[in-house]
């Protein structure tokens, strides 16, 4: 499970102290470390893919009782391990996008 | 084209499969990994990675499916590419936090999109619908303008699921045939939309009326001369000559809704009309012969009711001629963002509002919803949603609460103690529905119209349920 802090606590906290203005330039710092990490996310998903289809490709060229073929099925399940943690890293970043998007609006 | 893999498979493993794909992916890997599994599953492929070379490789060949990968931003290639392909299918790839975007891709012309990563399978299970879509077109050139009307809507009809697609089917091969056709299927599945449908793709009764009757709705003297007609003074009231609705629907099609609810007396003359088209209309002699289609829709299992002898079985069988089976929308929920797309379109030039779009979260419960009232009960939540909304984005704010909250609807269970003097079988079965139908009533205020449109039913079927449970307002 991949878990990250929540920054409504963090940044309540900076907007509701009286350097506001640096509370603001914080969030937005937030903000756009919350874009890039969608973005890399997303990223991420177009080898994954790849790799992932390649190994099934390989698996129909292999056969059936060769080690090589085990250690294919466990480089799949790892791409899917892989893939199963991105989206929920993914998933998690939109939220905290949302979150300090609607703290954005309601300071400005 | 300079890769040496495309090189070798253009040339010795092109098949004698007439189903050409262009895959466009900046992503070599992406490319060349998907050219293997489709030159694998026999079609003949090419690869393009940039727009230029995309746009020159369709102006050489003609593709029936486009498999294109698109990032956020990108909608303008989807509609460049979309402008030259002419009748090809183009499958949208992009990555899985993107739902959002992928929809708008279908909202521009994309037949259907694929969330990396993605497996094999789905991929070439998308590609095959894709085909089954464009089979009847891909022989004949198909003007520009229509496409995106063609392809999103079938005679008023919105879906692209398997189910969907094989109803499409069968009404394209009875559409000129004078068959009967029994309609069965959940209220709020679309029946009605299917009848009409049948009507308009019918090319000689379309230029006829589509009329429609609620078997269930009136009294058993009203009805008789709504179908059948008076003359004046058949009857108290009768002050003139009347038509009834198979004479109005003469040369077109009439809608039996709720065959179900006809009355005994008046299926033996439904059974007269359906075998020898004529009928005599209240207080008169004269026999009237007419040239009708009819289709009929019900929500009840007529066989039962043939067995319990509450439906006549030689009626039964003459409607049992072709029959169509509307899933229900939890059954083809890869259907709610294009009936969500579809009917936000409509609603927002409705209601002259300016909505941009949905926000994938409340996409994703809209997904997840059981849709107990089916695409009518989606129709009212996209068409509240709309007027409520303030900002331009339906978020989880403009749906009701039992929505939002992704709780589902409060009923009764189905294990919860029978009330105090029920003792049959048939009567605690009542339990639920009615227990429901109050919760929902207490819920908009016990505003009718309101109330049938969260239950999915209409306010004539509300009425008939309100008395059946002896149900007063509160």
């Amino acid at each position: 499970m991949v878990k990250l802090t929540k920054p409504k606590s963090i940044i309540s906290k900076k907007i509701g102290s009286k350097n506001t203005r640096k509370g603001v330039a914080r969030y937005k710092k937030l903000e756009s470390f919350g874009q890039a990490s969608a973005d890399l996310v997303n990223r991420l998903f177009t080898p994954i893919d790849a790799t992932n289809r390649f190994i099934n490709l390989a698996l129909h060229h292999i056969e059936e009782d060769s080690q090589s073929r085990q250690f294919l099925l466990e480089s799949k399940s790892g791409i899917r391990k892989m893939a199963e943690l991105l989206k929920e890293l993914g998933s998690n970043v939109r939220k905290m996008e949302e979150e300090i998007s609607e703290i954005a609006k309601s300071v400005e | 084209m300079s890769e040496r893999w495309r090189k070798r498979s253009v040339r010795s493993r092109k098949v004698s499969n007439d189903t050409r794909v262009l895959i466009i992916d900046k992503d070599k890997p992406t490319r060349k990994s998907l050219y293997e599994l489709l030159c694998r599953a026999n079609y003949t492929v090419d690869t393009a990675s940039s727009k230029e070379e995309t746009l020159g490789l369709l102006g050489e060949k003609r593709f029936r499916i486009i498999i294109l990968s698109l990032n956020k931003g990108d909608l303008k290639l989807l509609t460049a590419i979309k402008e030259r392909s002419g009748s090809s299918e183009i499958i949208v790839l992009t990555s899985y936090g993107d739902l959002e975007f992928a929809v708008k891709s279908i909202k521009e012309g994309a037949f259907d999109y694929l969330l990396r990563p993605v497996e094999d399978r789905k991929i070439l299970l998308t590609m095959e619908k894709a085909l089954a879509n464009k089979a009847s077109e891909w022989c004949e050139s198909v003007p520009m303008g229509n496409i995106r009307e063609e392809k999103d809507l079938f005679h008023g009809l919105v879906g692209k699921t398997p189910q969907i697609c094989d109803i499409y089917s069968l009404i394209d091969r009875l559409a000129n045939s004078t068959a009967t056709v029994l309609i069965r299927g959940a209220s709020g599945t679309g029946k009605r939309l299917v009848a009409q449908a049948i009507h308009q793709a019918d090319k000689e009764r379309r230029k006829g009326s589509f009329v429609e009757i609620s078997c269930g709705a009136l009294p058993r003297e009203i009805i008789e001369s709504e179908l059948f007609g008076h003359t004046k003074g058949a009857f108290t009231g009768a002050i003139k000559d009347r038509k009834g609705r198979f004479e109005l629907a003469d040369g077109g099609t009439l809608l039996l809704d709720d065959i179900d609810s006809l009355y005994p007396d008046l299926q033996v003359k439904l059974l007269r009309v359906l075998q020898q088209k004529e009928f005599e209309r209240v207080g008169d002699h004269k026999t009237i012969k007419v040239d009708v289609r009819i289709i009929a829709t019900t929500n009840s299992d007529l066989e039962r009711l043939v067995a319990a002898k509450k439906f006549r079985e030689d009626l039964f069988y003459r409607i049992y001629v072709i029959v169509i089976d509307m899933p229900s929308l939890k059954d083809r929920k890869e259907d709610v963002p294009l009936l969500v797309s579809h009917f936000m379109t409509l609603y927002t030039k409705k209601n002259h509002k300016e909505i941009e779009h949905i926000s994938e979260e409340t996409l994703a419960v809209l997904m997840e919803y059981d849709w107990p009232g089916n695409v009518r009960q989606l129709e009212n939540i996209i068409e509240r949603a709309v007027i409520l909304d303030m900002d331009g984005v339906i978020t989880g704010e403009d749906l009701p609460s039992i929505l939002a909250s992704g709780e589902p609807r409060p009923v009764i269970a189905p294990g919860a103690d029978a009330p105090e003097g029920v003792n049959s079988l048939k009567d605690f079965l009542k339990c639920p529905e009615k227990g429901h139908i109050l919760s929902v009533l207490e819920e908009v205020g016990w505003n009718k119209k309101r109330a049938a449109r969260v239950l999915g039913v209409n306010r004539t079927t509300l009425y008939n349920k309100l008395r059946k449970y002896n149900i007063i307002s509160a």
